[in-house]
């Protein structure tokens, strides 16, 4: 399927053409490039830009809270930036968000609160300052 | 010759191609071979048999209340076999084995309501066929091409242009995602029966009227509608169209070489050197 009709299935629950029309032309403005290969198929977009063609499609529901697992799986570092940019931008116009990721530097970065999962349960939790904690070595190199 | 070859293939061409663009539109969804489906073409047939020739009722109403019932039927297989078997856990082998049994079961059931005999419907009476660049072609053969262009155009824009049919694809392309936005695989799964049946109805009633009916005549024309669709690329509706006019032509040039009673046998040589040489078929993806 294409870039464009991949959006317009992320806005399958509506009804209101005027709703996804301008959902839509919200989603291009964050996204230019997702425009620009609106007619192209998405499977042959680059990874990044599936990666953001996942995130716009989801965007295409009003979304008020937005989940990401591991965004940045299998990509290129200075796509792995471009995708957190993104991720910040979404946050700014008050969307929540929640990401698992193992990225985990680029994660606690952007992110207001942190909780670090061991063995299925909250091990660790806290704002930015949880990466100093000497804990957090522990539960990730398994230093015991 | 080569000129009554050529209508005689486009015509089996047009026959194959209305049963695997069904056959297929239902496998690229839910993703296993539902055999019954030519099952549904016979029972088409015969209804449209019972209601025009035994009851006597108009024909174009007799015509429409048999699409509605093929299609009906694809509803009522999917929801009351298919689904009640996927609940279950059950395997796609599972569920092919499930549509061989409803087709030797209907088979079987036609048998026992109208006997072994072939039937006629005699809408059409026999009229000498008119002549065309040196072929032969009747009004019938006429409106079976016709029918099938248009019933493959409209079901061709259906998918690309609908919001059903795009759902449509969105579950034949990932199941999973497709949940994810809000589309109901269980729906989608329904309607691909309802469309798949439906275009298997009218292939019904073109045929009964062109071949005349036979509690056979539906597994015989899902044998050919399957290598079609293997030909074309299975689980690829366009890939199905093709892969059924290129199956026709080459059955009926094939008796410009061999005797007529090989013609069989041409399309499970083709069936063949595809499974072993290109097994994703022409429009197919290799996996």
């Amino acid at each position: 399927m294409t870039v464009l009709e991949n959006l317009e299935m992320g806005a399958f629950i509506f009804n209101d053409k005027d709703l996804i029309k301008n959902n839509l032309e919200h989603v291009y403005r964050e996204f230019p490039v997702l425009k620009r290969k609106k007619d192209e198929l998405a499977g042959n977009l680059s990874g990044g830009e599936q990666q953001m063609l996942a995130m716009a499609r989801a965007l295409m529901q009003s979304t008020e809270l937005l989940l990401l697992d591991e965004p940045s799986l299998g990509l290129a570092p200075k796509v792995v930036s471009e995708i957190f940019e993104k991720v910040l931008k979404l946050k700014s116009e008050g969307i929540s968000i929640i990401i698992v990721e193992q990225n985990a530097k680029k994660a606690v970065e952007i992110a207001d609160r942190t909780y670090i999962f061991e063995d299925g349960k909250i091990a660790l939790e806290g704002g930015k300052e949880i990466l100093k904690d000497p804990r957090i070595k522990e539960i990730y190199f398994g230093g015991r | 010759m080569f000129n009554q070859l050529l209508i005689n293939g486009l015509i089996a061409g047009a026959i194959y191609s209305l049963v695997a663009s069904g056959f297929s539109l239902i496998y690229s969804i839910c993703k296993f071979v539902h055999f019954a489906h030519g099952v549904v073409i016979t029972l088409s047939g015969y209804f449209l048999y019972f209601l025009f020739s035994k009851l006597g009722l108009n024909f174009w109403f007799s015509v429409i209340l048999s699409i509605i019932f093929a299609s009906l039927l694809g509803f009522l297989t999917d929801k009351v076999v298919y689904k009640q078997l996927r609940k279950r856990k059950a395997s796609n082998t599972i569920l092919l084995m499930a549509s061989v049994a409803l087709l030797i079961f209907f088979e079987s059931l036609i048998l026992l309501l109208f006997g072994a005999d072939v039937k006629t419907i005699g809408y059409i009476k026999i009229s000498k066929g008119i002549e065309i660049f040196n072929a032969i072609i009747t009004p019938l053969q006429i409106v079976i091409i016709i029918v099938s262009i248009i019933l493959l155009i409209s079901l061709f824009l259906f998918m690309k242009k609908t919001k059903l049919g795009k759902a449509m694809r969105a579950v034949a392309d990932n199941k999973d995602v497709a949940e994810v936005v809000g589309i109901s695989s269980e729906k989608i799964y329904s309607w691909s029966f309802i469309i798949g049946s439906l275009i298997a109805g009218i292939a019904g009633i073109l045929v009964g009227l062109e071949q005349n009916l036979e509690p056979t005549m539906g597994t015989n024309l899902m044998i050919k509608g399957f290598t079609a669709a293997i030909i074309g690329g299975i689980g690829s509706v366009p890939g199905s169209i093709l892969g059924s006019f290129l199956l026709g032509l080459v059955e009926n040039f094939g008796i410009w070489f061999l005797p007529s009673g090989y013609k069989d046998a041409v399309a499970f040589i083709i069936l063949f050197i595809f499974l072993l040489f290109r097994p994703q078929g022409i429009l197919g993806v290799k996996k």
